[in-house]
């Protein structure tokens, strides 16, 4: 099995991207998608950034220089294009304040989580009350296991910015708990 | 799905453990299934998208490749075709207006001329008269005012 390396450069160098591509797409399509959709909470808006996201891979891909690891720049990407649709919404309406309440109220009468439990109720909540960045540092960390350096990477920052980002977020989802 | 690394990570289960500690670990799983109840056909479905949305910008981009140039070669031949054809026109029009001279024009010409601008060039006879004449009595009215003055002093 080709590593993602020889996969970039097998698209950079051949006429015929599609089939690099693909095995690309096929590997990491899930893992993007699912931080995604993290983030946004939402499946309709999540493929459609996810989409947003391979599409720019495949625009982007021949100028990769390979100077960080394929996934740390797939990440990026997609952190950016997730970040630019959360500030699009944000500007376009005043809808996120609504859509918030509503899926907490719905996270509150089971509707869209039939396994949900209290704590898994204030966990939803808490998540979504967090900022973007906070949000995906913690996404990422906890449930993708990323090492610090290489969340760092995807998110432009230093490690200890990113350390401080993490500890950020427990801490408000502390106050969140305590204030529910 | 964990990162390979995430072994070598030594801090990563205390960070966990520190979530763990607010929420349960349950509670954490739960969450992240809840995010990932999408199926394989799903992603097979997106993957078509995809590729698709690729196919249709490559196309797009070879239309752009093969008629873009013929289009800026059209529009840059059209503009030295208008560019030739303006400075053409103007050659031409001065080009008469130096050649061309009164005793050139036939009479018939002329006549012609007259008669249409006939009733315009007699009312600019007509003003030209007046405004004459309006001198005219300004300056005797003048001469005459200075002749009363002389004899009273």
């Amino acid at each position: 099995m080709q590593n993602d390396q020889t996969l970039v450069i097998e698209f950079q160098q051949s006429v015929q991207k599609e089939g690099p591509f693909t095995q690309l797409l096929k590997r990491h399509q899930q893992r993007v998608y699912y931080q995604i959709k993290r983030m946004l909470n939402n499946h309709m808006d999540a493929d459609d950034v996810a989409q947003q996201v391979w599409i720019k891979v495949w625009n982007k891909l021949d100028g990769f220089k390979m100077e960080s690891e394929f996934s740390t720049w797939l990440f990026r990407i997609a952190y950016n294009e997730t970040l630019n649709f959360i500030q699009k919404q944000q500007k376009e309406t005043d809808f996120n304040q609504t859509a918030e309440k509503i899926d907490y109220e719905d996270a509150a009468t089971g509707s869209d989580h039939p396994k949900s439990t209290q704590i898994q109720i204030a966990l939803d909540h808490a998540v979504k009350q967090l900022p973007e960045k906070q949000r995906f540092v913690f996404m990422l960390r906890y449930f993708e296991a990323l090492n610090y350096e290489k969340i760092a990477a995807i998110t432009g920052t230093t490690v200890g910015g990113v350390k401080a980002n993490y500890h950020q977020a427990i801490k408000k989802m502390e106050q969140i708990l305590k204030q529910d | 799905m964990e990162m390979e690394n995430s072994e070598k990570d030594i801090s990563l289960k205390e960070d966990k453990a520190l979530v763990e500690a607010l929420f349960s670990k349950e509670s954490l799983m739960q969450f992240n299934e809840n995010q990932q109840q999408s199926n394989h056909a799903f992603f097979e479905q997106q993957q078509a998208s995809i590729i698709k949305a690729i196919g249709q910008q490559k196309a797009r981009i070879i239309i752009f490749r093969k008629y873009g140039k013929i289009a800026v070669a059209a529009s840059i031949l059209a503009i030295i075709a208008t560019s030739y054809l303006y400075i053409q026109a103007s050659k031409q029009s001065t080009a008469t207006v130096e050649y061309v001279k009164v005793e050139d024009i036939p009479s018939e010409e002329i006549e012609n001329y007259v008669n249409a601008n006939e009733l315009i060039a007699e009312i600019d006879w007509s003003t030209e008269i007046d405004e004459a004449a309006e001198m005219f009595d300004e300056t005797t009215i003048n001469i005459n005012s200075n002749k009363d003055t002389n004899k009273r002093e």
